[in-house]
């Protein structure tokens, strides 16, 4: 029986939608996801000019910020460009903003989109939180 | 006043309709669907080739055998719709490194090709690379001499009488053969878009055939079924059309 409870709370869990917990009140939650992709390769975020994570296929970062003007970057090296989004944040709301990889010849670019509520949630169910740690 | 007026109304409703997401991306651009293309290719391939029997002939005699990891170059030219890949190649072996070997006897390879064609299906088929899966037939020619060393002096006046013991001038074998091999291309993205592509595969010769001789009629020769395991990387470019041509 308990084993059956383990296994319906992990099923629950594994599937729960990124961000499906309230956001604090006076705060505004972003989450920037990345789907499974055919040898997709990991981005360095950057958040306000501050390096944040890095984000794989398969896997979303989530940080409740201040209301206000936000500016999500892509780091870049020698193949790859660089994509800035501006968001601007208002108190108890969630904005869901979709990566993709885009590989053209010899560059490669980490697209940024800010997409609705429903298809964001959609979208992160099953999705792995990514680790914060930077790889060494 | 009247040209402040008209200057508000040009760029007002610009300014005041932006959205506080000026930079705001609603939706990430959709995949390129290009529905066929025109496809050539020029690379290089690294092949490792068995023989056996003939490598066993060489290793009897105390022949050092040629190195079986061959370098070549190739050309390839197809087309693509769709999922549907065909493209016809053709190969030339080169002699990328030096000779060294100091041994009485040892076997060159002083010709390598290949020309086939290939039928692809890509399995997998995502937003920046397609990865096919690849069948096809063709023919492979290889030639090599055997040298056998001397230290006596040969006079060049005399050369064309002269026979050094363990010289074989050419051994050659011609094979038809069946191919497979897994490709991974980059997507195209524009209208003439360049990739980069890569190619493991494995290629065997239908039947055994007998080892010939450019030099005379042999007979009793020892029968090889060629066996390759080779990679390739190639940058091809490809012209890609939405739409069926217009005649």
């Amino acid at each position: 029986m308990k084993a059956c409870l383990l296994v319906l709370a992990w099923l629950l869990l594994s599937s729960w939608p990124a961000a499906a917990q309230s956001v604090p009140g006076s705060q505004a939650r972003l989450v920037v996801y990345r789907q499974r992709e055919f040898g997709g390769n990991p981005y360095t975020l950057k958040l306000n000019e501050k390096v944040w994570a890095e984000l794989p296929t398969n896997r979303y970062l989530q940080v409740d910020l201040p209301p206000g003007r936000v500016k999500i970057e892509t780091a870049t090296d020698y193949f790859s460009e660089s994509q800035t989004l501006w968001l601007t944040l208002r108190a108890g709301r969630t904005y869901y903003v979709k990566a993709v990889e885009d590989v053209d010849f010899m560059t490669r670019t980490l697209l940024l989109a800010l997409l609705s509520d429903e298809q964001g949630q959609r979208e992160t169910q099953g999705l792995k939180p990514a680790p914060l740690q930077l790889p060494k | 006043m009247k040209y402040f007026l008209l200057l508000f109304l040009l760029v007002g409703r610009m300014a005041l309709g932006q959205t506080p997401d000026s930079a705001q991306v609603t939706a990430i651009p959709p995949v390129p669907t290009f529905k066929y293309s025109y496809i050539t290719e020029l690379g290089t391939m690294l092949a490792f080739t068995r023989t056996p029997h003939m490598q066993d002939f060489f290793r009897q005699n105390q022949i050092k055998r040629a190195f079986p990891l061959d370098p070549f170059v190739y050309f390839t030219t197809g087309v693509r719709y769709q999922r549907v890949k065909a493209i016809l190649e053709s190969g030339y072996a080169t002699n990328s490194w030096s000779y060294w070997e100091q041994e009485e006897n040892a076997a060159r390879r002083t010709y390598g090709a290949y020309s086939g064609i290939l039928l692809g299906y890509d399995v997998l088929n995502g937003r920046n690379s397609r990865l096919y899966l690849n069948v096809g037939i063709g023919g492979v020619f290889y030639e090599y001499s055997v040298y056998g060393r001397s230290s006596q002096p040969v006079a060049f006046s005399n050369i064309l009488q002269y026979n050094q013991p363990g010289t074989i001038s050419s051994l050659k074998l011609s094979n038809t053969y069946w191919d497979i091999n897994v490709e991974f291309a980059q997507r195209e993205k524009r209208r003439i878009s360049p990739s980069f592509i890569v190619r493991v595969g494995y290629r065997q010769g239908w039947q055994a055939e007998a080892w010939e001789s450019g030099a005379f009629p042999l007979t009793g020769a020892p029968l090889d079924r060629i066996g390759q395991f080779y990679v390739t990387t190639g940058y091809s470019l490809a012209k890609n059309y939405a739409k069926a041509a217009k005649r």
